[in-house]
């Protein structure tokens, strides 16, 4: 009691001491029911410091997603200096697994850097080879260290090829790192982060039935501080990975990181396809723009990106098979994704624990691009691509639809297939399927020219008919392109179309209809594969939406806010369906095996690289958690869930995303300051008043 | 043109390596692009031309000289004469040739003025894409020289922006094609309305993709002032920290909208980023992090920054509402309790949004802190031209549960009634305003406060006099009066409604569920439509030209920082410039595609402007029509 009494004179005297400001803060924080009160210094026996409590304080610290497993925290952290994290062993399966992990260790430790306040916001750039290449090339010299090669367990024979010399390069950003120059105290500097991976199986592309769970553990004794990864696939290891930096946070008080002392967590996420929808074609986006995107999903454990690369409105997918389209179809020169482009985003991806679902629209939504065909004696490859005012057919311009009619259609199709197939290596591709007007065929004379000589009548049935010729055709390009050795499941809109002809064996259907809808249960019920993308809770593009002068029919009136990211849940949704959420009986699990995920979708008519980050996230995080953790409703009042949500924020952004801020700084400063009316009566019904 | 294609073939030759990377593209594909553009009815319409086509009118061409205005932002508001003629010049060649001014002071200004016009001139150049050759410089575009005059008139010796300072300018451009000169004069009488001409010079420039250079309307006469004097944009530093640069880069796209006002609020509640020599407790314990600070010097790059670019900065001091973090430090110092309230529970109780806090108005020890606040803002804010008060959203209860300020009302014999309340606060106010320091330039300072229950109509006579105060209006004007009944009274107005010019909204609420009080996203639809005049005539049957100062859009940063603040301020903030400095008859629609074009030149100049359309409806313009 008197060593307190000391300290707490001592901390009285250093800060009535004239030079006090050089204190970083007044405040200290403790940990109370959840959240990190801020308290004056002055006012507290010992010092803690905001990063440890945030790291440590409720059940998942600032986890986010939370994990699904076991979840053990120690309350205490310990500092450390990024230099001295490192990889000590790794047990992988094969070569190609290890260069993998290389990768994504490599991306880990650049995310740790950045953690710094004043790591220079402008190289947070996406992290490709090129500019590693670039920036060795130009400084040979500066920037060589003592490597620290860690000893690898292969069970294969031993390909590694002796080291030239002892040396590495510094990377390219690491020169803008100020933790380079920060000076610690002897403590700080002994401590090591070493770390152990070890990975059992050699699948190195992510597919639907991919495993992708795994285990942390963190041990500190000592100076040591031994993190423990175990995880049957790359990809589980890379989420793992993932967690290890959110058990990380820089600490203020003394420029460092700090690291959770001693945790275990086990981990694997609810649903298999946790997707996000990017159209490039309304609008373009730099390839840094995509990369950033599938950064900032990595981050938040998603696994699909969805690349709705064409539309109506420009054609910026360079075909090879098909030049032609690129040409005729992109904004501009500058505004088209070259195949070594589109294989680079692959890539980076895979890396990162990601796929690539390429969707390629079909009947409707096809225009720029294929205005050649009749100059070229193709004949007319698109109907209604500008002779009518667009909303005689359409919900929004531009107009287009396929020419079903036109045999050269599906020739062109089917070769720009192979290239998608080639440049995505994808399972699944979108194939579209959704705002198809029959009255844009009805009204096109080579439409018309076809019922009469087949002497069929106008009427909506066969046009269901002309969509099922298209899309059976579209159908058989697609198989064909794939080749006897790979399967490519294609993915539809749900409509009235699917319902009554496609089947549910060969494709995945994509909801779209609001989650009140029964639709989806329909479609469970039946037997179809579905991903949930409902559209008045997980769009982002909506918020305004009058770029032709109303309210598009398609986006919610009011702008879903992250609670509807949260809140809507796939098996909530489809109640209607007995002990679906349970998987009790074997026909509730098979039905339940049939629930992919969810998908949010970012239609681009007035988003693109500038506002893409802050109409995303951290919205789109709070659904990553959905679909990963799929948690249960939480008592009101006592969920932790926006103030991790804050945290994460402030993450995404250290690492370059632009997030937009859900509250004031306040509420992150003093997490008991922005309380809701709600969380204000359910704490002080629960929490017995202390004189 | 044999010529220059000898010299292209020459480089392309000596430079083999690029020429590998070169696409098939370009050998499948003689033009970057399939289309041109011609101008059809004052509509840029696109076309697909002939492979063998030498004549490319590129869309940039098109887009300058098509249409009665151009792609000038925000539009002339008397004379705009644009010729159907471009020529191309070398960035190199364009120069001041000659800067007339009073003095010395404003002759630098001009200079600097010059640099930044040029600066962005240059931004609308791209970085070369490896995979394309750009064309060569024809010879006599190389040739080209476009000299700049400027003449301010003897009168105009003003270095700062006040109210009533002369925004006009007249702009002309003639270019002599036998001597390969392009005369541009600039007339203004001060340098305030000089550096808005170069500001409509640079949007009569533009690149051009297919030539690979810049290129001048070749003929143009403008003349131009403003409808509004006082147009503004407010920004909360308060709520989150916003940095230097990120203000900066407000000020850049604010001068290219010649927008004039930077209202910054820069202390509330939940933080006092502000760094005051005189008392440095007040950012040590309210500012949310050491790196969350604006030091003195930061304050006064931000003012000079502005001042450059034709803008005055009006910094608010939130009082006696919105005050908090920061005061926590008096106590202990012997002064008494200043801020009270502060997160006292449940918050709903004593304010509006959490967290709370009001200025303890009993303790005299406040106008002490007070008064060495103000002289040290007037001093790192000078020159000052306009001071915010504040006076938003005082919540009396606050107060009346404060034993301190209740007992000090009994003292006086007062009673607990609201009027007593509102005495109390208007007598605080009369003495803060008699504090504030005077500027050694411009003398008494004159005062904004927003609307409050001291303003409302019954009060107003009795609590503010108009000779000393500005009345910045934020109210709905669909659910209630915000100004007429200011205006009957003489008071000088600033609009700010909420349902047309807060731009924070649509974006939920931030502490509970559902959405914001100020409800939905206001489109730049919405934020052009809101025209003050009708606002005006609507509450009190006229105009109200001379009491209408003009408008200002407000930013509160609850869901702002950094990360979000260009894509939320622009482009809505250019539709708000147009309405305020052109003021025109007319809605939104005839104003679309040169909007769209703004946002454009925005992105172009380092702002991050959000989309609005699909890039589609810039190159097929007037095709995303209304249904």
């Amino acid at each position: 009691m008197r060593v307190l009494a000391a300290a707490a004179a001592l901390i009285v005297a250093a800060v009535s001491a004239q030079d006090f400001y050089r204190l970083s803060s007044p405040y200290s924080y403790t940990c109370l029911d959840n959240f990190c009160v801020r308290q004056l210094r002055t006012e507290v026996p010992s010092y803690r410091s905001q990063a440890e409590c945030q790291l440590t304080c409720g059940e998942y610290g600032s986890l986010l997603p939370h994990p699904t497993g076991k979840v053990e925290l120690s309350k205490e952290g310990v500092h450390f200096n990024p230099e001295h994290f490192q990889v000590t062993k790794m047990a992988v399966p094969d070569q190609q697994v290890s260069k993998m992990l290389e990768e994504a260790v490599r991306y880990t430790k650049r995310n740790l850097h950045f953690l710094h306040p004043e790591f220079p916001s402008q190289f947070k750039t996406p992290y490709t080879e090129k500019e590693k290449v670039q920036y060795v090339r130009e400084n040979p010299r500066q920037f060589i260290r003592q490597s620290t090669k860690f000893n690898q367990e292969t069970p294969q024979e031993q390909t590694q090829e002796p080291e030239p010399d002892q040396t590495e390069l510094y990377e390219s950003w690491e020169r803008f790192s100020p933790f380079l120059s920060e000076k610690y105290s002897p403590r700080i500097n002994r401590h090591k982060v070493n770390m152990e991976i070890t990975v059992n199986n050699p699948v190195n592309k992510l597919r639907l039935d991919t495993d992708e769970s795994y285990q942390i553990d963190v041990k500190t004794t000592g100076d040591d501080t031994l993190v423990t990864i175990q995880a049957p696939t790359f990809f589980g290891a890379r989420h793992a990975l993932e967690t290890f930096t959110q058990m990380i946070a820089f600490d203020e008080s003394n420029n460092a990181l700090m690291i959770i002392k001693d945790a275990s967590v086990t981990d694997s996420p609810k649903f298999k396809y946790r997707g996000f929808m990017l159209d490039t074609s309304r609008n373009f986006y730099p390839k840094e723009d995509l990369m950033r995107l599938i950064d900032t999903m990595a981050h938040n454990k998603m696994n699909y990106f969805q690349w709705h690369i064409t539309d109506a409105a420009s054609y910026p997918m360079y075909s090879e098979h098909r030049p032609e389209m690129a040409y005729y179809g992109a904004y501009s020169s500058r505004k088209v994704y070259y195949p070594e482009d589109i294989k680079e985003i692959v890539e980076y991806a895979r890396l990162r624990g990601i796929s690539v679902v390429p969707e390629i629209s079909g009947p409707a939504q096809n225009n720029a691009g294929w205005q050649w065909g009749e100059k070229n004696g193709k004949g007319r490859l698109v109907l209604c691509a500008g002779e009518k005012p667009w909303f005689e057919h359409v919900k929004e311009p531009v107009d287009g639809h396929l020419n079903p009619v036109n045999p050269e259609v599906y020739n062109i199709l089917g070769e720009i297939y192979k290239d998608v197939v080639e440049y995505f290596d994808p399972d699944m591709m979108h194939v579209g399927g959704d705002g198809v007007s029959f009255k844009c065929w009805q009204n096109s004379n080579d439409i018309k020219e076809y019922l009469a000589a087949n002497a069929l009548e106008s009427n909506s049935e066969q046009m269901f008919k002309l969509w099922n010729i298209y899309q059976n055709n579209a159908y058989t390009k697609l198989t064909e392109a794939a080749g006897p050795e790979r399967k490519v499941t294609p993915i539809i809109h749900s409509s009235s179309f699917v319902r009554n002809y496609i089947n549910k064996d060969n494709y995945i259907v994509q909801v779209n209809e609001p989650s009140s809808d029964p639709a989806a249960a329909q479609y469970v019920k039946d037997g179809y594969k579905v991903i949930f993308a409902n559209l008045d809770q997980w769009r982002v593009d909506c918020l305004d939406s009058s770029w032709y002068g109303e309210k598009s029919e398609k986006c919610p009136l009011e702008t879903p806010t992250w609670r509807n990211f949260y809140e809507n849940s796939p098996l909530d949704n489809l109640q209607s369906i007995p002990n679906i959420r349970d998987g009790q009986t074997p026909e509730s699990q098979a039905l339940k095996n049939n629930v992919l995920g969810g998908i949010v979708s970012l239609y681009s008519s007035e988003t693109d690289g500038n506002g893409l980050d802050t109409k995303a996230w951290p919205r789109v995080s709070a659904m990553a958690e959905r679909l990963w953790s799929d948690p249960a409703k939480s008592p009101q009042g006592f969920d932790t869930k926006l103030k991790r949500l804050n945290v994460h924020r402030e993450r995404m952004v250290a690492r370059g995303t632009k997030a937009n801020p859900l509250q004031p700084g306040i509420c992150l400063l003093d997490e008991s300051s922005c309380y809701s009316k709600e969380e204000y009566a359910a704490r002080s019904a629960n929490i017995p008043q202390t004189p | 043109m044999a010529d220059s294609r000898d010299v292209k073939n020459q480089i392309l030759f000596s430079l083999l390596f690029t020429a590998s990377l070169l696409h098939s593209a370009l050998s499948d594909f003689p033009f970057l692009s399939p289309y041109s553009w011609s101008c059809v009815n004052e509509t840029c319409v696109k076309n697909l031309k002939g492979w063998n086509e030498e004549d490319a009118y590129s869309l940039s061409t098109c887009k300058l000289t098509c249409g009665q205005h151009g792609v000038l932002w925000p539009k002339p508001t008397r004379l705009t004469q644009i010729s159907n003629q471009t020529v191309h010049f070398n960035l190199s060649r364009l120069s001041l040739e000659e800067a007339m001014a009073p003095t010395q002071e404003v002759k630098d200004l001009l200079q600097k003025a010059f640099d930044i016009f040029k600066g962005n001139v240059a931004k609308g150049v791209p970085e070369p894409d490896e995979r394309f050759f750009r064309k060569i410089f024809d010879s006599d575009e190389e040739k080209q020289q476009v000299f700049v005059k400027i003449r301010v008139s003897n009168t105009g010796k003003a270095t700062t922006l006040r109210l009533n300072t002369n925004e006009a300018y007249v702009l002309n451009v003639k270019t002599n094609e036998t001597n390969s000169l392009t005369n541009v004069t600039i007339d203004a009488s001060t340098f305030f309305g000089a550096r808005h001409a170069l500001e409509t010079l640079s949007q009569l420039i533009e690149y051009d993709a297919a030539k690979g250079s810049l290129q001048i309307v070749s003929q143009v006469a403008v003349v131009d002032k403003p409808a509004f004097r006082y147009r503004g944009i407010l920004l909360d530093t308060a709520s989150n920290f916003i940095s230097v640069r990120a203000i900066e880069r407000t000020l850049d796209a604010m001068a290219a909208n010649k927008l004039n006002t930077l209202h910054w609020h820069i202390t509330d509640t939940a933080s006092f980023p502000l760094y005051l020599k005189s008392l440095p407790d007040m950012s040590y314990f309210g500012s949310y992090s050491q790196r969350q600070i604006y030091n003195t010097s930061d304050v006064s790059h931000v003012v000079e920054y502005a001042r450059v670019r034709g803008i005055r900065v009006v910094p608010e001091f939130s009082a006696p509402g919105h005050v908090g973090n920061g005061w926590q430090w008096t106590e202990k110092k012997g002064l008494g309790k200043m801020a009270v309230c502060v997160k006292q529970e449940p918050w709903s109780t004593y304010c509006t949004e959490p967290p709370c806090g009001q200025l303890n108005i009993a303790n005299n020890n406040t106008y002490g802190i007070l008064t060495q606040i103000y002289e040290e803002m007037a001093d790192i804010f000078a020159p000052l031209d306009l001071f915010h008060f504040g006076g938003q959203e005082v919540n009396l209860n606050c107060w009346n549960t404060t034993e301190e300020i209740v007992s000090h009302l009994t003292e006086r014999g007062l009673n607990q009634s609201v009027d007593s309340f509102l005495d109390l606060w208007s007598e605080f106010q009369s003495n803060v305003y008699n504090m504030f320091p005077a500027d050694n330039q411009t003398g008494k300072v004159q005062g904004i406060l927003w609307n409050s229950q001291l303003t409302s109509a019954e009060k107003a006579d009795k609590y503010l006099d108009p000779r000393k105060y500005i009345i910045q209006a934020s109210g709905s004007v669909k659910d209630q009066r915000v100004i007429g009944d200011l205006l009957k009274k003489g008071y000088h107005v600033i609009l700010s409604n909420s349902d047309a010019w807060f731009l924070n909204c649509g974006f939920g609420s931030w502490v509970t569920k559902g959405q914001h009080p100020c409800g939905s996203y206001k489109g730049w639809q919405a934020v052009y439509d809101n025209s003050p005049h009708d606002v005006a005539s609507n509450e009190t049957g006229s105009y109200q030209k001379k009491l209408l100062l003009g408008g200002e859009a407000v930013l509160w940063s609850q869901q702002v920082d950094d990360a979000s603040l260009d894509a939320k301020l622009w482009p809505r903030g250019a539709a708000l410039a147009e309405r305020l400095w052109t003021n025109p008859k007319h809605n939104w629609e005839p104003a679309e595609i040169r909007f769209i074009h703004q946002r454009q030149r925005l992105f172009q100049r380092g702002v991050m402007a959000d989309r609005i359309q699909p890039e589609w409806c810039h190159q097929n313009e007037k095709l995303c029509y209304l249904r």
